[in-house]
């Protein structure tokens, strides 16, 4: 089994799409299909999605095993591998029915050891009850391991800069293309950063809401890196056209004016005095 | 009597009473040029006159009233409100997976907000196909264009033969940068227009929306009943659409499908834009779509919208910042979904103001009785009574006359306009007599939006054959030939003067 995980991981890291989350988890997932009954097979293709996953690749993950337990609705494993997925998502949820199962089951080790590892975690720490659980989870399996939650997210996308130095060093020989597709695909990336802090819940809102903002700072800033591009390579219908979206945009902030609006208005007044033709940007309609 | 018939005002009644006579008779003087050929002055110019709310919502209580005008001002925002897929790029968020349009505004725009198809659709000129890296690689120039109407499309029935109805979205979230990994393939259109399974659908306006809902259904039915014997005697049917739930009826949308304007507002948000709500909860993807596609392509919790527990308003109308923001206080808009808020917008809409005052638009007026286009286009409603008219939550709004020019009840059109689509008791080729009010500065006309000519819009009303009816099989309404209950009175119009057509288009376009 640990030969077959190994292979997995090499086979996950081998997946170069950085959005091919459910690419990524199909080699754990082979590994659970060709182990029905072994419950780490089942928990580690269960930290595969939760390591590489969204939104939609949890739902389906918390729908694949609700299934299996409407499917087994005597069996306490499949019960607590549905629990599971909610750790992270609805933790309150977990902890709840987790230790409704332990009542029921109280030798449930892997339980106890779920238990352990969200009373580790940042968002629900709490040391007594971590120790409590970790203890019952030791005694009935000595030298158990533990997983750290919550899983690590990405790093923050080198895209964006990327592209303002390969424009910088373009100086007028500026592959255009390339280097939209690099905001492009830098935006991607941090949009998919801040799509593994949005889906759980081991992140307060007050960060989600921070990382939201910096993604918003991140798109007027690949947006100017863009109008920039194109001015280089000359396609100056291209960088009016995006200067006019991220003109309406602009003007659907103004009647919050709050840091993103700032953002904007200072890009664009940037990109205003950057151009030969001195576009007038200041005065930004108010609806 | 007697004394009144040798004064000036006894002359004018008997002239009134000539008047009368010869305009039910069909013989009215023309009072445009008799010679030239009819045509559709085209949408009224000048100011919009219609997006505005009521001067006066409570006249019982001046707190209400004031705090019933902010909810408007406050929901108007909300109505403009941009979504991008988690919020990022613009304020709101949900849009997708499949989507029309971006937001409510950019659809319900002329010759306000909350009115109809723009003359710049912005599905085109916006480029949601491509905005924000999108990819949609369909060609749609079939169905749309710039200066063409907002559409939306619907399939017939599905690939197994059985009805389907539904709307199939234009654009998809894939490859935007809002939605990496997202791979969801825009439905094939070519193909569904082809073989004729697609039908589109124009927006409808909002304007006059809270009297309609708050028109009972007793109102209704005296109303359809009124004329009962004069439809049978043109061959004009008519009956309600109703909910399934309370039988109640139901008046909103191109067939009556929907109860209310929540309802509406509900499933527009999910269905346009790919908003999940407390309304319409759930994510639409195309039947048969993977569960992998649908993971890859599912960025949110549902529901997207929700009432505000806490108040994520930062700013108030005019841009003040919100002394509530994150709090459990604030308005009712602010700590209402955005559901809610469309909804109350539309309710709060004021009817259009027509500007029928011509001589030709007001014999146009007459005319529109005499041939009957009033039997079902009805020229007059009333709003309820609702304790008295004190207690609503808008007292202004009820025991309202208004003038809608529609039954709300549904009609069989015949195959020229059936779509072949079922929604509720409304059959392929039913459809609820649009209301009128707004015409005057309408662009677009008939459900799929296919004419902005009013002559081609009245015409489009006839359809030879018998009437089907009690159908539900979409071929039976579109390849046979089924006829249309307005058949006589189109027949009647047709046999107008080409001035008093001329005139009932001018009157038209003073609605």
């Amino acid at each position: 089994m640990r030969a077959e995980f190994r292979q997995a991981a090499a086979l996950a890291a081998a997946v170069t799409d950085p959005f091919g989350a459910l690419d990524k988890a199909a080699p754990f997932r082979a590994v659970r299909d060709r182990h029905p009954d072994d419950l780490f097979a089942h928990e580690r293709y269960q930290d595969a999605v939760n390591e590489y996953g969204i939104e939609g690749h949890l739902r389906l993950l918390n729908k694949q095993y609700q299934e299996l337990d409407f499917k087994h609705p005597s069996d306490p494993i499949f019960h607590y591998l549905y629990l599971r997925t909610l750790a992270g998502r609805g933790t309150l949820g977990a902890i709840q029915g987790l230790n409704e199962l332990l009542a029921a089951h109280p030798d449930f080790a892997p339980a106890h050891r779920t238990l352990a590892e969200i009373y580790a975690s940042e968002a629900f720490r709490d040391a007594a009850k971590e120790t409590l659980e970790r203890e019952r989870y030791l005694a009935a399996c000595p030298g158990g391991k533990f997983t750290n939650w919550p899983p690590p997210i990405p790093d923050r996308s080198t895209l964006l800069e990327q592209a303002e130095r390969a424009l910088a060093d373009g100086a007028g020989n500026t592959d255009a293309a390339r280097v939209i597709a690099m905001t492009i695909q830098g935006l991607k990336e941090f949009e998919w950063r801040s799509q593994r802090i949005r889906a759980f819940d081991w992140y307060t809102l007050d960060y989600k809401r921070q990382d939201a903002l910096e993604l918003r700072r991140h798109y007027w800033q690949a947006w100017a890196i863009q109008v920039r591009c194109y001015r280089q390579a000359g396609q100056a219908e291209n960088a009016e056209q995006l200067l006019r979206m991220m003109k309406r945009r602009a003007a659907l902030l103004a009647n919050t004016p709050g840091s993103e609006y700032q953002t904007a208005v200072e890009t664009l007044n940037h990109l205003s005095g950057e151009d030969p033709a001195r576009i007038e940007t200041t005065a930004l309609p108010r609806n | 009597m007697r004394s009144l018939q040798s004064s000036k005002a006894g002359r004018a009644g008997r002239w009134f009473a000539v008047f009368v006579l010869t305009t039910v008779c069909g013989m009215a003087q023309p009072t445009s040029s008799s010679h030239a050929k009819p045509a559709d002055p085209g949408p009224r110019g000048g100011s919009p006159g219609a997006g505005g709310t009521f001067t006066v919502l409570d006249y019982t209580n001046p707190a209400a009233n004031a705090a019933n005008l902010a909810f408007f001002a406050q929901a108007l925002l909300r109505f403009q409100e941009v979504d991008s897929v988690s919020g990022t790029i613009a304020s709101g968020s949900g849009l997708g997976p499949g989507f029309n349009s971006n937001s409510c505004a950019a659809c319900h725009a002329q010759p306000a907000l909350g009115g109809s198809s723009p003359a710049v659709n912005p599905q085109v000129a916006n480029n949601f196909a491509h905005l924000d890296g999108a990819s949609n690689p369909a060609d749609t120039s079939r169905f749309l264009s710039a200066s063409g109407p907002v559409r939306e499309v619907r399939f017939v029935l599905n690939p197994d033969g059985s009805l389907d109805g539904g709307v199939h979205n234009i654009f998809t979230i894939a490859g935007r940068t809002d939605a990496p990994g997202c791979n969801l393939q825009q439905p094939n259109f070519d193909q569904a227009i082809s073989s004729g399974n697609a039908i589109f659908r124009v927006p409808t306006p909002f304007f006059g929306g809270g009297l309609v809902e708050m028109t009972s259904d007793e109102t209704l039915r005296l109303n359809l009943s009124a004329t009962a014997s004069q439809r049978a005697s043109l061959g004009i049917g008519g009956s309600f659409n109703t909910s399934g739930n309370d039988g109640t009826i139901t008046r909103f949308g191109w067939k009556a499908q929907n109860k209310s304007l929540l309802i509406f507002a509900g499933e527009a948000y999910n269905v346009e834009q790919g908003v999940t709500n407390e309304v319409f909860g759930n994510d639409r993807f195309p039947a048969g779509t993977s569960a992998s596609v649908i993971a890859n392509c599912t960025f949110n919790g549902v529901p997207e919208d929700a009432t505000n527990t806490i108040n994520p308003v930062p700013t108030t109308v005019g841009g003040v910042p919100n002394p509530n923001l994150n709090t459990i206080y604030g308005t009712a808009s602010e700590l209402s979904s955005d559901v809610l808020n469309f909804a109350a917008f539309a309710r709060l809409l004021a009817p259009p103001t027509p500007v029928t005052s011509t001589a030709s638009q007001l014999n146009g007026q007459q005319l529109f009785t005499t041939v009957g286009c009033a039997l079902c286009h009805s020229p007059t409603l009333m709003t309820e009574n609702i304790n008295g008219g004190a207690y609503g939550p808008f007292p202004a709004m009820q025991n309202v006359t208004f003038h809608p020019f529609s039954d709300f009840a549904i009609h069989h059109m015949g195959s020229n306009l059936a779509d072949g689509v079922n929604q509720g008791a409304a059959g392929p080729d039913e459809f609820r007599s649009a209301p009128l009010w707004g015409a005057g500065q309408r662009l677009f006309f008939l459900h799929d939006g296919r004419t902005s000519d009013l002559m081609a819009a009245i015409q489009a009303h006839f359809s030879s054959g018998r009437v089907c009816t009690a159908s539900t099989s979409a071929e039976s309404s579109t390849s046979q030939n089924c006829g249309s209950e307005a058949n006589q009175v189109i027949n009647a119009f047709n046999n107008l003067s080409s001035s008093q057509q001329q005139d009932i288009l001018n009157f038209l376009r003073s609605l």
